[in-house]
């Protein structure tokens, strides 16, 4: 989802941070965070929508993402 | 407007405070080429610029260095070489190493002894160089776009082109590192290794126990607690033989051989590598994108970092904001359920797709039915190491089943409960004895390979890596 949330995310001033494993962390700016969680929540149930953009392929199966937020990368609360 | 572009360096680090751009060297579309001095470029036209690189990745960094803002167009002639061909080592990947394999041309690096401190300031031969590697590029790209397009990873290149652009501006602004933090964490445990190698040894002085991975300590072992030979006949003593002779033999040193390894391992992972790479609180990865078969990333420390809440050295890691926060995404169960879509759209078969995507637990199901399973860990692992194509080895070896128990698991899993296992494996294995190559049907990255357990693995690892990055 690096190119996804990299587009998504222009204009803001958080962005993507990390790429480690499947997991991807994004720095975000405190003003901004309500927003962005929720730009990330809709684009990671998009999914689907954004392989299909690429591949051209309608996915059988329903991805799902977890998502933590926290003041470092160790200390995270997971969001509901 | 096509550029072929290589932009010669003093070989440091992007963000080391010597890092300097010698010059850019292009190549035009009319065969001209142009050698411009760092902050001296000046590709103006009308018409949109496509670049062409080899390792593209650093060429852009170079030029955002410089100033200047990315064009929207890439070709990265390693990437596309990558994708094509997998299997060559990461040396393979070399513009002068390609040039040989592909065009026999000889070693044109070897013209230039790059250990000579003049050959910085020999800009002729810098120059000679860098002409090579952008006739090459280009001859690369013109062989390997046709050859993307034919193999249906047309697709997959693009995809990795956007990735490129966008990983590049991720490398650019670095992670913000808590220094104070950083050192901390790297007392705690510097201290933990100092007072774990001195109780290893007041226990046993029969080594110096200095090096936890040394000759003498895996003879140790072995002569003291028998530990197995490996096929080659070294001596077998990974994490998993520690735990076992640390649990079972209830050996004091296997313990602490465990603790030292650990301490070890973050010291030199975070605290001195984190710091060999720090410029003013920032990390700057460098992501490889060639490293792996599987087209996964390797860095130096971002992709060894263990996942979860393992190491507290996770804690350096923060936001650059002031009260700014780092918001971390990761796929559940990602690696099953693109097991369980391969499976259907390879064998029209969907049970084990609805019954994860419905939450009915599986790993529940098999506790029950195998009371001889400790826990739901260990059906767990038992079942997606069969989902994955084990066929009882690893079973037996690291989750303690005996043969016949392991060979009645791995039938009830992927004969009675879920057939349709049985018949990827099949349809891959065939693939894989026929034509030594396997490919996920939708991005059709590729293994070449012969070995059957790879070969099963290596579709699932490959879409895995590339979901990650749309």
């Amino acid at each position: 989802m690096t190119i996804v949330l990299s587009e998504k995310l222009q204009g803001y001033q958080s962005h993507v941070c990390l790429d480690c494993h499947d997991d991807l962390t994004i720095d975000v700016h405190p003003e901004e965070k309500d927003e962005v969680i929720q730009i990330v929540k809709k684009e990671y149930g998009n999914f689907s929508e954004h392989f299909h953009r690429f591949f051209g392929v309608e996915l059988k199966v329903r991805y799902n993402a977890e998502h933590k937020i926290g003041r470092n990368l160790y200390d995270m609360e997971k969001i509901t | 407007m096509v550029i072929t572009l290589d932009c010669e360096t003093i070989g440091v680090d992007h963000h080391h405070p010597d890092f300097k751009v010698l010059f850019n060297g292009f190549y035009d579309p009319e065969d001209n080429f142009l050698y411009q001095g760092p902050c001296d470029v000046t590709v103006t036209t009308d018409h949109p610029v496509t670049f062409i690189g080899h390792n593209i990745k650093f060429d852009l960094k170079c030029l955002l260095k410089q100033g200047y803002s990315l064009s929207d167009n890439f070709y990265d002639t390693q990437v596309a070489v990558h994708i094509l061909r997998e299997d060559l080592d990461s040396h393979g990947y070399k513009l002068e190493n390609l040039a040989k394999l592909l065009y026999q041309y000889p070693n044109y690096k070897k013209m230039i002894d790059f250990e000579r401190e003049e050959y910085w300031n020999d800009i002729g031969w810098l120059k000679l160089y860098n002409k090579h590697d952008l006739i090459f590029t280009k001859q690369l790209k013109n062989l390997t776009e046709p050859a993307l397009k034919r193999t249906g990873k047309w697709a997959l290149f693009q995809m990795m082109m956007e990735y490129v652009k966008h990983l590049t501006t991720l490398e650019m602004r670095g992670i913000k590192i808590d220094v104070d933090e950083l050192d901390r964490q790297g007392a705690i445990w510097t201290a933990k290794r100092i007072k774990t190698l001195e109780e290893l040894r007041n226990y046993s002085t029969k080594l110096d126990w200095d090096s936890d991975t040394s000759k003498p300590v895996k003879e140790y072992f072995h002569k003291y607690f028998k530990v197995p030979l490996t096929e080659k006949k070294n001596i077998k003593l990974n994490e998993l033989v520690l735990k076992d002779l640390a649990e079972n033999q209830e050996s004091k040193e296997a313990e602490l051989v465990l603790i030292l390894r650990a301490c070890t391992k973050q010291i030199g992972t975070y605290n001195e590598g984190f710091r060999s790479r720090l410029y003013e609180g920032y990390y700057y990865p460098d992501y490889s994108l060639i490293s792996t078969l599987t087209g996964r990333l390797s860095e130096h420390f971002i992709q060894v970092m263990p996942r979860k809440e393992t190491s507290e050295f996770k804690k350096c890691i923060v936001s650059k904001f002031p009260d700014g926060y780092l918001l971390s995404n990761d796929w559940s169960r990602l690696e099953a359920l693109l097991q369980a879509e391969l499976v259907w759209i390879v064998t029209g078969k969907h049970k084990l797709a609805d019954d994860l995507m419905s939450g009915y637990d599986i790993h529940d199901a098999t506790l029950k039915k195998f009371k001889f399973l400790p826990d739901r860990t260990r059906a767990k692992n038992a079942n997606f190491s069969t989902i994955f194509g084990g066929r009882g080895y690893t079973l037996v070896q690291e989750y303690g089943f005996t043969w016949p128990q392991a060979k009645e698991f791995v039938h009830d899993l992927t004969v009675i409960r879920y057939p349709e296992l049985s018949e990827l494996f099949g349809i891959i294995g065939a693939r894989i004895i026929n034509e030594h190559y396997v490919e996920h049907p939708y991005t059709h990255r590729g293994r070449h390979t012969d070995n059957y357990n790879e070969g099963l693995n290596a579709p699932i690892q490959g879409i895995g890596t590339d979901i990650t990055r749309l």
